[in-house]
């Protein structure tokens, strides 16, 4: 029998060896929080069964040759690029023309949308604030900004949530235009 | 507040779909500016849905289900096997599959959806007159690749979109050479199995005479004699909709008369002269592969077994009287089909067991 609970780089070093049960025990033991953050993300059920999916189905493919020293950040690293890829070919199916690119006004797009963004974090409290960019954009973890801010962790989370919602009212124009020139096409 | 709503508006015309696609593009591709990255994480961090909204209920199925959609693809046994057919099994797409690869996926497409259908009195050629009846677009009409097995053994095709179908002696089917349409349409005589790519915007349908299976699962059997009295579609694991051709709409609205929709361990039985379909239960229900150890109870209510079974092989039990609810079953039988399964339950706690349609009814006076 196998040890009841091998850890990551155990199971890592199994499924390099065509261990079959190594790779069930990835699947169980990751599918639900890749499942859950491809839902989230992409808002769809499907998309998100089929993204962790071919995500699993890759990885038994690649077993020999995966360079993969954590696990868990490899998964979600790939499920967000698999997100990203997503939106991408989402936007790609929306385009109804064939015109060449309008290259000139790409910075501009840029430049609109930074704005908005400012914009939008530019309306939350000031402490808020600072705790989201350093969480969302800064790639900063819960611990390390309630350590860096001297506050309980549970406090760091409330800002956090509390950010997430005004942004998402504040750039709900955005976030629903964004979504549905993507799912124009699919209707 | 005003002016920024009013900005925004402005800025994303459909112009910029183009834009938005060019920056995820040159983001995953690995050459943007820290600008353009920045922008992308900050885009990411904000998309998220509800949580409480996506909470996915069906927790247990769609760990299943897409453990199978996997297993199915990387041709994972079912059971474990030993090193070497693992490696064989994880071929590449090939037109000519080795036949120890075609047992294992077999195995592993068993898992997914088993469609059984047996039709007769279909006339195959009249697909080549091209009749008013004739469900192919006229555009690929032209370009229909035909197979037909003349050998003593399965033989597999692959379908232009990834798809293999598994024909067995005697079968035929057709298809067109690129799947152009908005729909991958197969016809069918006699018997196959059809491992399906997921593919939302391509509905899979088969045709079989009077009678289309539409595929919402991922594989499925078909079978077709030449000769038949009805059609006959089993389930073991996935989804079907099965209904009269052309009545697709009807069927889809829940109109029960003119189709059904099927889930494992179902099947239906399709009668040309009634035009009734009748769904009722297989003849032996496929146990979920994480059920096969589930059956040993232990002094446990009959509330709690009877959930198990209705959750290892995807079929109602109803409990006519609330008091066997109360009865206690103990035992192992883990090794029982299901309908001995059921038996000795009952056989235990003095009752009976009913089958009407799909469902089963245990009768009995119960326990206090």
């Amino acid at each position: 029998m196998q040890p009841p609970f091998p850890d990551d780089p155990q199971l890592l070093d199994r499924l390099g060896s065509d261990d079959p049960q190594a790779f069930e025990g990835i699947y169980r033991r990751y599918w639900k929080r890749l499942y859950d953050f491809a839902n989230v993300k992409t808002r769809d059920a499907d998309t998100a069964e089929e993204i962790v999916q071919e995500l699993f189905v890759t990885i038994w493919e690649k077993r020999h040759s995966l360079q993969v020293s954590n696990l868990q950040s490899y998964l979600f690293t790939s499920v967000r690029n698999r997100i990203i890829d997503h939106y991408k070919d989402k936007a790609f199916a929306a385009l109804d023309s064939v015109d060449p690119l309008s290259e000139p006004d790409y910075p501009l797009f840029l430049d609109e949308l930074e704005q908005a963004m400012q914009q939008a974090v530019g309306q939350l409290p000031e402490k808020t604030r600072k705790i989201f960019v350093l969480s969302r954009f800064e790639g900063n973890t819960v611990r390390q900004i309630a350590s860096l801010l001297g506050m309980p962790e549970r406090t760091v989370e409330y800002h956090i949530t509390q950010a997430l919602r005004t942004l998402k009212t504040l750039l709900k124009e955005f976030i629903v235009l964004v979504l549905m020139l993507l799912t124009a096409g699919k209707f | 507040m005003h002016r920024f709503f009013s900005l925004l508006s402005k800025s994303f015309t459909p112009m910029n779909k183009r834009h938005f696609h060019q920056l995820l593009t040159r983001y995953r591709s690995g050459e943007c500016t820290e600008r353009e990255e920045r922008l992308v994480d900050q885009w990411f961090a904000l998309i998220d849905g509800d949580a409480a909204e996506m909470a996915d209920l069906q927790s247990e199925e769609t760990e299943a289900r897409l453990w199978q959609a996997i297993q199915s693809r990387t041709g994972q046994p079912r059971t474990v096997h030993s090193r070497t057919e693992q490696e064989t099994i994880t071929t590449t797409h090939s037109k000519q599959k080795p036949l120890h690869f075609l047992l294992q996926w077999r195995s592993a497409a068993a898992a997914a959806v088993l469609v059984l259908a047996l039709w007769g009195g279909y006339q195959w050629s009249r697909r080549n007159a091209g009749d008013a009846d004739d469900q192919l677009s006229e555009a690929a009409s032209d370009n229909l690749i035909s197979k037909t097995n003349t050998t003593n053994a399965p033989m597999w095709v692959l379908l232009p979109d990834g798809s293999r179908v598994s024909l067995q002696p005697q079968g035929g089917v057709k298809y067109a050479a690129d799947f152009q349409n908005n729909k991958r349409e197969i016809y069918l005589k006699g018997k196959a199995f059809f491992e399906v790519v997921r593919d939302e915007r391509k509905p899979f349908l088969v045709y079989t005479g009077e009678i289309t299976t539409k595929v919402l699962g991922t594989s499925f059997w078909v079978n077709r004699p030449a000769a038949g009295k009805g059609v006959e579609v089993s389930v073991v694991t996935g989804k079907v909709s099965v209904f009269q051709k052309d009545k697709e709409k009807e069927a889809a609205s829940g109109d029960l008369a003119m189709g059904v929709i099927l889930s494992r361990n179902q099947s239906v039985k399709y009668l040309p002269d009634s035009k009734n379909f009748a769904a009722m239960l297989v003849k032996r229900p496929i146990v979920d592969d994480h059920y096969k150890n589930a059956f040993v109870f232990d002094d446990t209510r009959l509330s709690n077994v009877a959930q198990t079974l209705e959750k290892a092989y995807g079929i109602d039990i109803v409990l006519t009287n609330d008091r066997l609810k109360n009865c206690l079953f103990t035992a192992d039988i883990n090794k029982q089909p299901m309908f001995t399964q059921l038996a000795l339950i009952a056989a235990s706690v003095n009752a009976t067991y009913t089958i009407k349609g799909t469902k089963i009814y245990l009768n009995g006076k119960g326990c206090p």
